[in-house]
């Protein structure tokens, strides 16, 4: 069977490839005009949606006065623009890779826009956590000398895996809070406008994950088709993680920040939470069998 | 030090002999990137400063060895 990248793009994939480069056409915008940008953002209730920040439904939570909350939806959602920020910058590098590499002539076309939007992304993010935070959060990521040494089908099923689940979480977050009528009109905004572009990339990801994930399972050898899930399962939960964030409960006058994550990261309501955060993830790869737990 | 092994040890229940000052804890996989986040507060919660990664490598974290030297020691410069 061969294996090369360039057979994993069956009619489907081609068929999004189509349909998501059309609409991205279609939908094509000026970021850079889209938003006003107050001097001063009126922020009278919180920074963002109570339901996402990582304090929702924990004891913890019960012992934190009005102020500290509001300062840490602040911090909390500077702290979520970041990772974006961040998250953005490493799967621009992993496409810019990828244009017109021999095997990548299929998905190419939609590379462009998916590259021309993440840019525009990055930037209004960043506009964001600069005017009203006054900084970004830095990176607390390092790649690692063992990443990306597997075969090529498991290191582009683990790199579109990375970017996909990365949206979806990002989208959950997105998605709440444009609909948040409690929230600064600006805030919404952001939150909005990626959402509606984030539709088209997730269904992009899905399609390439989906089909590079059928030929590992259908060319790939038993270690490495386990080795694709555990790493599944193990980059759901990090994502998850890095929302918690010792620099915002720092920064949020939270004292001893450190024993505040460990309690928070082990409140059963967390749990529950992260179902709901990750639940859109869990089911695509619960559907394409790429989960430890799926029986395939 | 020893919350360190500790943690090590938490999160690779298949570890049962010692871990060498000097073994390779990234080459063995006792460490990988997608820990690295926990191992970081980890160390700056013991050490009580901040990890700025502009200004370390991947090779500050290999060894127990260069751990204690460049995070742990009470003569260790200020990385953040
Ligand atoms: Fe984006
Ligand atoms: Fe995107």
């Amino acid at each position: 069977m061969p294996t090369g990248i360039g057979q994993v793009w069956d009619e489907e994939v081609r068929a999004a490839v189509d349909r998501l480069t059309e609409a991205s056409t279609e939908h094509y915008y000026n970021p850079y005009k889209t938003f006003d940008w107050p001097a001063d953002l009126q922020v009278d209730g919180l920074w963002m949606s109570a339901d996402l920040m990582t304090v929702h439904g924990t004891e913890a939570a019960e012992q934190l006065d009005d102020e500290q909350l509001r300062a840490l939806s602040k911090w909390e959602s500077v702290n979520f623009y970041s990772l974006n920020v961040h998250g953005i910058r490493e799967l621009m590098f992993e496409v810019t890779n990828r244009l017109y590499a021999p095997g990548f002539e299929v998905p190419t076309p939609f590379f462009h826009h998916f590259l021309g939007e993440e840019n525009e992304h990055m930037w209004f993010f960043a506009e964001f956590c600069l005017r009203y935070g006054g900084k970004l959060y830095p990176s607390r990521a390092m790649a690692f000398p063992g990443d990306g040494k597997g075969s090529a089908l498991l290191d582009n099923f683990i790199v579109f895996s990375r970017i996909l689940i990365f949206e979806q979480i990002v989208d959950h977050f997105n998605s709440r809070m444009a609909a948040d009528t409690s929230l600064n009109e600006t805030i919404r905004a952001i939150n909005r406008v990626h959402h509606q572009d984030e539709s088209r990339h997730i269904a992009f990801g899905c399609q390439l994950v989906r089909a590079l994930f059928e030929r590992l399972l259908a060319a790939g050898n038993e270690e490495e088709i386990s080795a694709a899930r555990r790493y599944i399962e193990r980059y759901i939960q990090a994502s998850l993680e890095q929302l918690y964030s010792i620099d915002v409960y720092r920064d949020s006058g939270i004292p001893d920040p450190f024993a505040f994550r460990t309690r928070l990261l082990a409140d059963p309501a967390r749990q529950q939470a992260h179902q709901a955060i990750a639940g859109r993830t869990y089911a695509f790869y619960n559907r394409i069998g790429a989960l430890p737990c799926t029986p395939r | 030090m020893e919350r360190v092994i500790e943690w090590l040890r938490a999160k690779n229940p298949e570890l049962t002999g010692e871990v060498g000052d000097d073994a390779d804890l990234i080459e063995s996989r006792l460490i990988d990137s997608l820990q690295f986040l926990e191992f970081i507060y980890l160390l700056e919660d013991i050490s009580g400063r901040t990890i700025d990664l502009q200004e370390v490598t991947v090779d500050d974290f290999r060894t127990l060895t260069r751990i204690q030297e460049r995070f742990l020691s009470p003569d260790a410069v200020e990385v953040g």
